[in-house]
């Protein structure tokens, strides 16, 4: 992933102000920084939800700027999978059907879809509450539903928003040790985080953002595991 | 109140489109109620107030020009009891001929009068296209420009008679007296042999006092006839009351379905408002302030809507009013009254005040967490069975979420899927009565001939034929494929003082008679007739009775082998033979010809006045002018009604959009393409517009066996089986299809909107 030069300006605010970064293959990287530096507004570049004013936002060699509504669609089914704060999980549908919604989308037939979603749901530890509706999931829970839904297509790049934002502590310390487990396994996960053991833990690379500009980019050994 | 003030004109603000929405939900509304009651109360009193306003003629007297001078008549004007006068105008008959067409002249001629101008004190015209003769050689001629075969700059030919060109159409609330006028110089060229005299009465309340108010104006002096109002009011009334029935259930379907579209987007307003009266509360207003907040933001809409429909449903009525009696040639006296109106819209407001009420009182009530959560849709169990179902079908992804959207408001869903239903019932019953009223139109013998036969009164050749000579003429002639002659005549039932028409046909008239029999058959033979249904309730007769006729000094006994549908109660129909002294020759026996399918009734009708020069054949030409109206008025409700349900939907799917911006914006994030949400939005309300088209087409059929039997109970009349069962399966598809169709146009807006939903946005907000 690489974006160059990008710029985003809300009336008369840059949320982003030339930034250039690049995520290889395998990275984990963490983009740190205070509220309104820019953090979310750059995961939405990188997904395609937002479109940068100038410069451009590249994903597995596909520019992203330049694609129309459909084809930003079609392109995070395929390219993205995405991890948020509050979960974002539909209410109405149970975990197993949540997570199954990402691959029936692209076009994966139902059986085939909820088969995989049962084996991500396995794989995260919580196959047995997969009839469950995200009502009556614990945070933690809900959020490995949320990872599950962003792994069903096999992203090329995870984002994960603040995702352990809304995670007491305990529950937080799973999410930290799924998304390492994840980029262990070559997974390439891009956080924007205030949780600095969320960083440590997960990141090979800290990026930290000021106003819209990458202030500082290090990279760094993970800490080990407690 | 000023918080209330404020935190109402910030809501308005705020929800621009809620605003609109219920405005316009109030408006089209508020303008069919008004429409439909409007037209209901014109309807009730359309001859009287088109009377009134014309100051329509009590009775117009003919005079003879060679019993009576101009002075003399005049000075009835003066007499006791006459309230106002007019004339006498000078009228001359003009005769017949070929050329000046059907629907002009009556049997023998057109009585045209010379008058100066079409207002004056009694019998005021309505000019409806053209203007009034103003010089020699100019006919006004009675009716609309639509209403027969000629139009403005035609002329009249009448023979021996200078010829008049038609500037003008003028409507009269009498029907009696001329048929055209021409300026007071012209008639005199006319050779004016008659004198007509209109008048209005202190009493002329029914037939017995327009004789005696007649008797004691005209004082004795001569008169050759008078034609009286009440014959008109009654022929009206006769022809009017058919349509009631008609206007009455459609006028109550509309307001059926503005009752659910208010309910369904006032509460739907209130309720999606729920987070917001949360906070609210949280910062301290008052249950009652909640509630007053509420009631003046929709208010504030609902009065605006209120007027606007209020002046578009006075001004559609006053429209349709005028149509209705220029259809039945009466002037125009417009649409409900003031008071109406007001009355209508305040319904409409206490009905809006009511839907935003109850559950805004409710929220009002509720803690405040609870009303905040309140605002969200995950509320647990609603239709979660079947949300569950259809994820796991072989549904393409926007299909089963579309599918599974509505079973999360029930209470929304019932409402729009009421109005849904309603709308594809107004259509089906209106597509039925459509085919129910041309086929009434078209029941009587008329309605299936093609050409009529008579004698040329000025022909140059004898028309001396027998029966059976006209018949052999008839057979001869290329294109004939059936023929028929017919003639009334009086009969009386022995014992009783009233005189029938008995209809007796001779010939090949089984094609003629068409399907109106309510019970029994058609005659097919001597020895049997045929009654109007009316005829036989109105003296507890049945199909199978024997009934006794009278004609001159002979006496036949008859069976009853069936009854026909019609109100009046003093027709018969038989066999020629069946009535002694029913032959004769064409002079006392006009035919009727059916040509064979591809002739052409014109081309047939001048062949054979070629052919047989004693001889003046017509083609009939079919006057739907009265089924134009109707048809007219089922269009414009099914349209008001399809309208208002097409808006119930739209307001669903914005509450629905709005209420699932996160689940759109999550649905997006995760890869569903706009084109998707689209779809998914339009499926949730296909679905119901599918399922409207279900219930809807059985209730449409049902409600339109029930309003034309009971109009038939209504007019005594009966109805005919055929015109009763008028669906086939193609005309069911057409409303079958229109739920679908109301919905998916209703849900294409809003679901576009959905769409263009910014995701980061949205799931910002979290």
């Amino acid at each position: 992933m690489r974006l160059e030069a990008v710029r985003k300006v809300y009336g008369d605010v840059a949320a982003l102000d030339g930034v250039s970064l690049e995520v290889r293959g395998g990275d984990a990287v963490a983009v740190m920084g205070p509220s309104g530096s820019g953090k979310s507004t750059l995961l939405n570049m990188v997904a395609g939800l937002d479109k940068p004013t100038t410069g451009t936002v590249t994903v597995d060699g596909e520019d992203v700027g330049a694609k129309g509504e459909a084809a930003l669609a079609r392109f995070r089914r395929r390219r993205i999978g995405m991890v948020f704060q509050f979960f974002n999980l539909l209410d109405d549908l149970p975990a197993l059907e949540n997570v199954a919604l990402a691959g029936r989308l692209v076009g994966v037939p139902a059986r085939k879809a909820r088969a995989r979603a049962l084996e991500l749901l396995d794989e995260l530890g919580i196959a047995d509450r997969r009839a469950a509706y995200p009502a009556v999931l614990s945070g933690g829970e809900r959020q490995r539903v949320g990872v599950a839904r962003a792994l069903m297509n096999r992203p090329a790049l995870l984002l994960a928003d603040e995702p352990t934002g809304a995670l007491d502590s305990g529950t937080g310390e799973q999410v930290r040790d799924l998304l390492l487990d994840l980029n262990r396994k070559g997974q390439t996960v891009l956080l924007v985080t205030h949780d600095q053991a969320l960083a440590g833990r997960c990141a090979t690379r800290l990026v930290d953002f000021v106003d819209g500009r990458i202030v500082r980019e290090v990279a760094q050994a993970r800490e080990p595991v407690k | 109140m000023s918080a209330v003030w404020a935190a109402s004109r910030a809501g308005v603000r705020r929800r621009r489109l809620q605003a609109v929405s219920i405005g316009v939900v109030v408006a089209l509304s508020t303008a069919t109620l008004v429409f439909g009651l409007g037209l209901l109360a014109a309807s009730n009193s359309l001859f009287d107030d088109a009377f009134a306003k014309a100051r329509g003629a009590h009775a117009t007297v003919t005079f003879d020009t060679g019993k009576t001078t101009a002075g003399q008549v005049a000075a009835t004007a003066h007499a006791s009891g006459v309230a106002a006068a007019a004339g006498p105008f000078q009228a001359a008959f003009l005769p017949r001929s070929p050329g000046m067409g059907p629907g002009v002249v009556g049997e023998d001629g057109i009585l045209i009068a010379g008058r100066a101008e079409p207002g004056g004190a009694v019998d005021r015209l309505t000019i409806t296209s053209g203007r009034w003769a103003r010089a020699p050689g100019e006919v006004v001629l009675r009716g609309g420009d639509a209403a027969g075969p000629r139009r403005l700059g035609d002329n009249l030919a009448p023979p021996g008679s200078p010829v008049l060109k038609i500037v003008g159409f003028a409507t009269s609330a009498t029907d009696g007296g001329p048929r055209g006028w021409v300026t007071p110089a012209q008639i005199a060229a006319l050779r004016p042999s008659r004198l007509l005299m209109a008048y209005r009465f202190a009493r002329a309340g029914d037939a017995s006092q327009v004789k005696a108010s007649v008797a004691a104006a005209t004082a004795g002096l001569p008169m050759e006839g008078y034609d009286s109002y009440t014959a008109t009011r009654q022929s009206f009334e006769e022809n009017f009351n058919e349509l009631l029935p008609f206007v009455t259930v459609f006028g109550a379907l509309a307001m059926a379905v503005s009752v659910f579209l208010i309910g369904n987007v006032v509460s739907g307003a209130v309720v999606s408002g729920y987070r917001r009266i949360g906070v609210m509360k949280a910062l301290g207003f008052t249950p009652a302030q909640v509630t007053a907040v509420y009631l003046v933001m929709i208010m504030t809409s609902a009065l605006a809507g209120c007027a606007v429909g209020l002046v578009a449903g006075h001004l559609l009525a006053a429209r349709m009013t005028a149509t209705l009696a220029e259809g039945f040639e009466l002037p125009s006296a417009g649409g409900g009254g003031l008071a109406l109106d007001v009355a209508a819209g305040g319904c409409v407001l206490v009905l809006v005040v009511l839907a935003a009420l109850l559950p805004a009182m409710r929220a009002g009530r509720l803690p405040a967490v609870q009303a905040i959560s309140a605002g969200t849709v995950s509320r647990r169990g609603r239709g979660r069975r079947a949300q569950r179902w259809l994820a796991r079908t072989r549904l393409p992804v926007p299909a089963g979420l579309g599918l599974s959207l509505p079973v999360a408001r029930p209470a929304r869903t019932a409402l729009t899927l009421a109005g849904l239903c309603l709308g594809v019932l107004a259509v089906t019953m209106g597509l039925g009565l459509h085919q129910t009223v041309e086929k009434i139109l078209t029941a009587d013998t008329e309605g299936h001939t093609s050409v009529t036969v008579g004698v040329d009164p000025h022909g140059a050749g004898t028309a001396n034929l027998s029966e059976q000579q006209v018949y052999a003429l008839l057979r001869a002639q290329p294109g004939t494929a059936h023929a028929m002659s017919f003639q009334p005549m009086p009969v009386r039932i022995p014992g009783m003082s009233s005189t029938l028409s008995a209809e007796t046909y001779s010939g090949d008239y089984a094609a003629f008679l068409g399907d109106s029999i309510v019970r029994g058959r058609w005659f097919t033979g001597k020895g049997e007739v045929v009654t109007t249904e009316a005829f036989l309730r109105l003296n507890g007769m049945d199909v199978g009775d024997t009934l006794t006729l009278r004609t001159g000094d002979e006496q036949v006994k008859l069976r009853i082998v069936g009854s026909f549908a019609h109100s009046d109660t003093g027709r018969l129909m038989l066999d020629a033979a069946s009535l002694p002294g029913s032959a004769g020759g064409i002079e006392r026996r006009p035919f009727a010809v059916i040509v064979t399918p591809g002739t052409d009734p014109s081309a047939y009708a001048a062949s054979l006045d070629r052919a047989v020069p004693g001889l003046h054949a017509e083609a009939v030409e079919p006057d739907l002018g009265g089924g134009a109206i109707l048809n007219g008025l089922f269009l414009l409700f099914s349209l008001l009604i399809c309208g208002a349900a097409a808006l119930g939907v739209l307001n669903s799917v914005v509450l629905s959009t709005r209420e699932r911006s996160r689940d759109l914006g999550v649905l997006k994030a995760v890869g569903m393409t706009p084109r998707q949400v689209v779809l998914m939005m339009v499926t949730s309300m296909a679905a119901l517009g599918v399922v409207g088209g279900a219930i809807g087409v059985p209730l449409g059929v049902l409600a339109h066996h029930g309003v034309v039997v009971l109009t038939g109970e209504v007019l005594s009349s009966g109805m005919a089986t055929s015109w009763i069962h008028v669906y086939t399966w193609p005309l069911l598809v057409p409303p079958a299809c229109a739920g679908l169709l109301v919905a998916v146009l209703g849900a294409w807006l809003p679901a576009g909107w959905a769409a263009a939903t910014r995701t980061a946005a949205v799931l910002r907000s979290e």
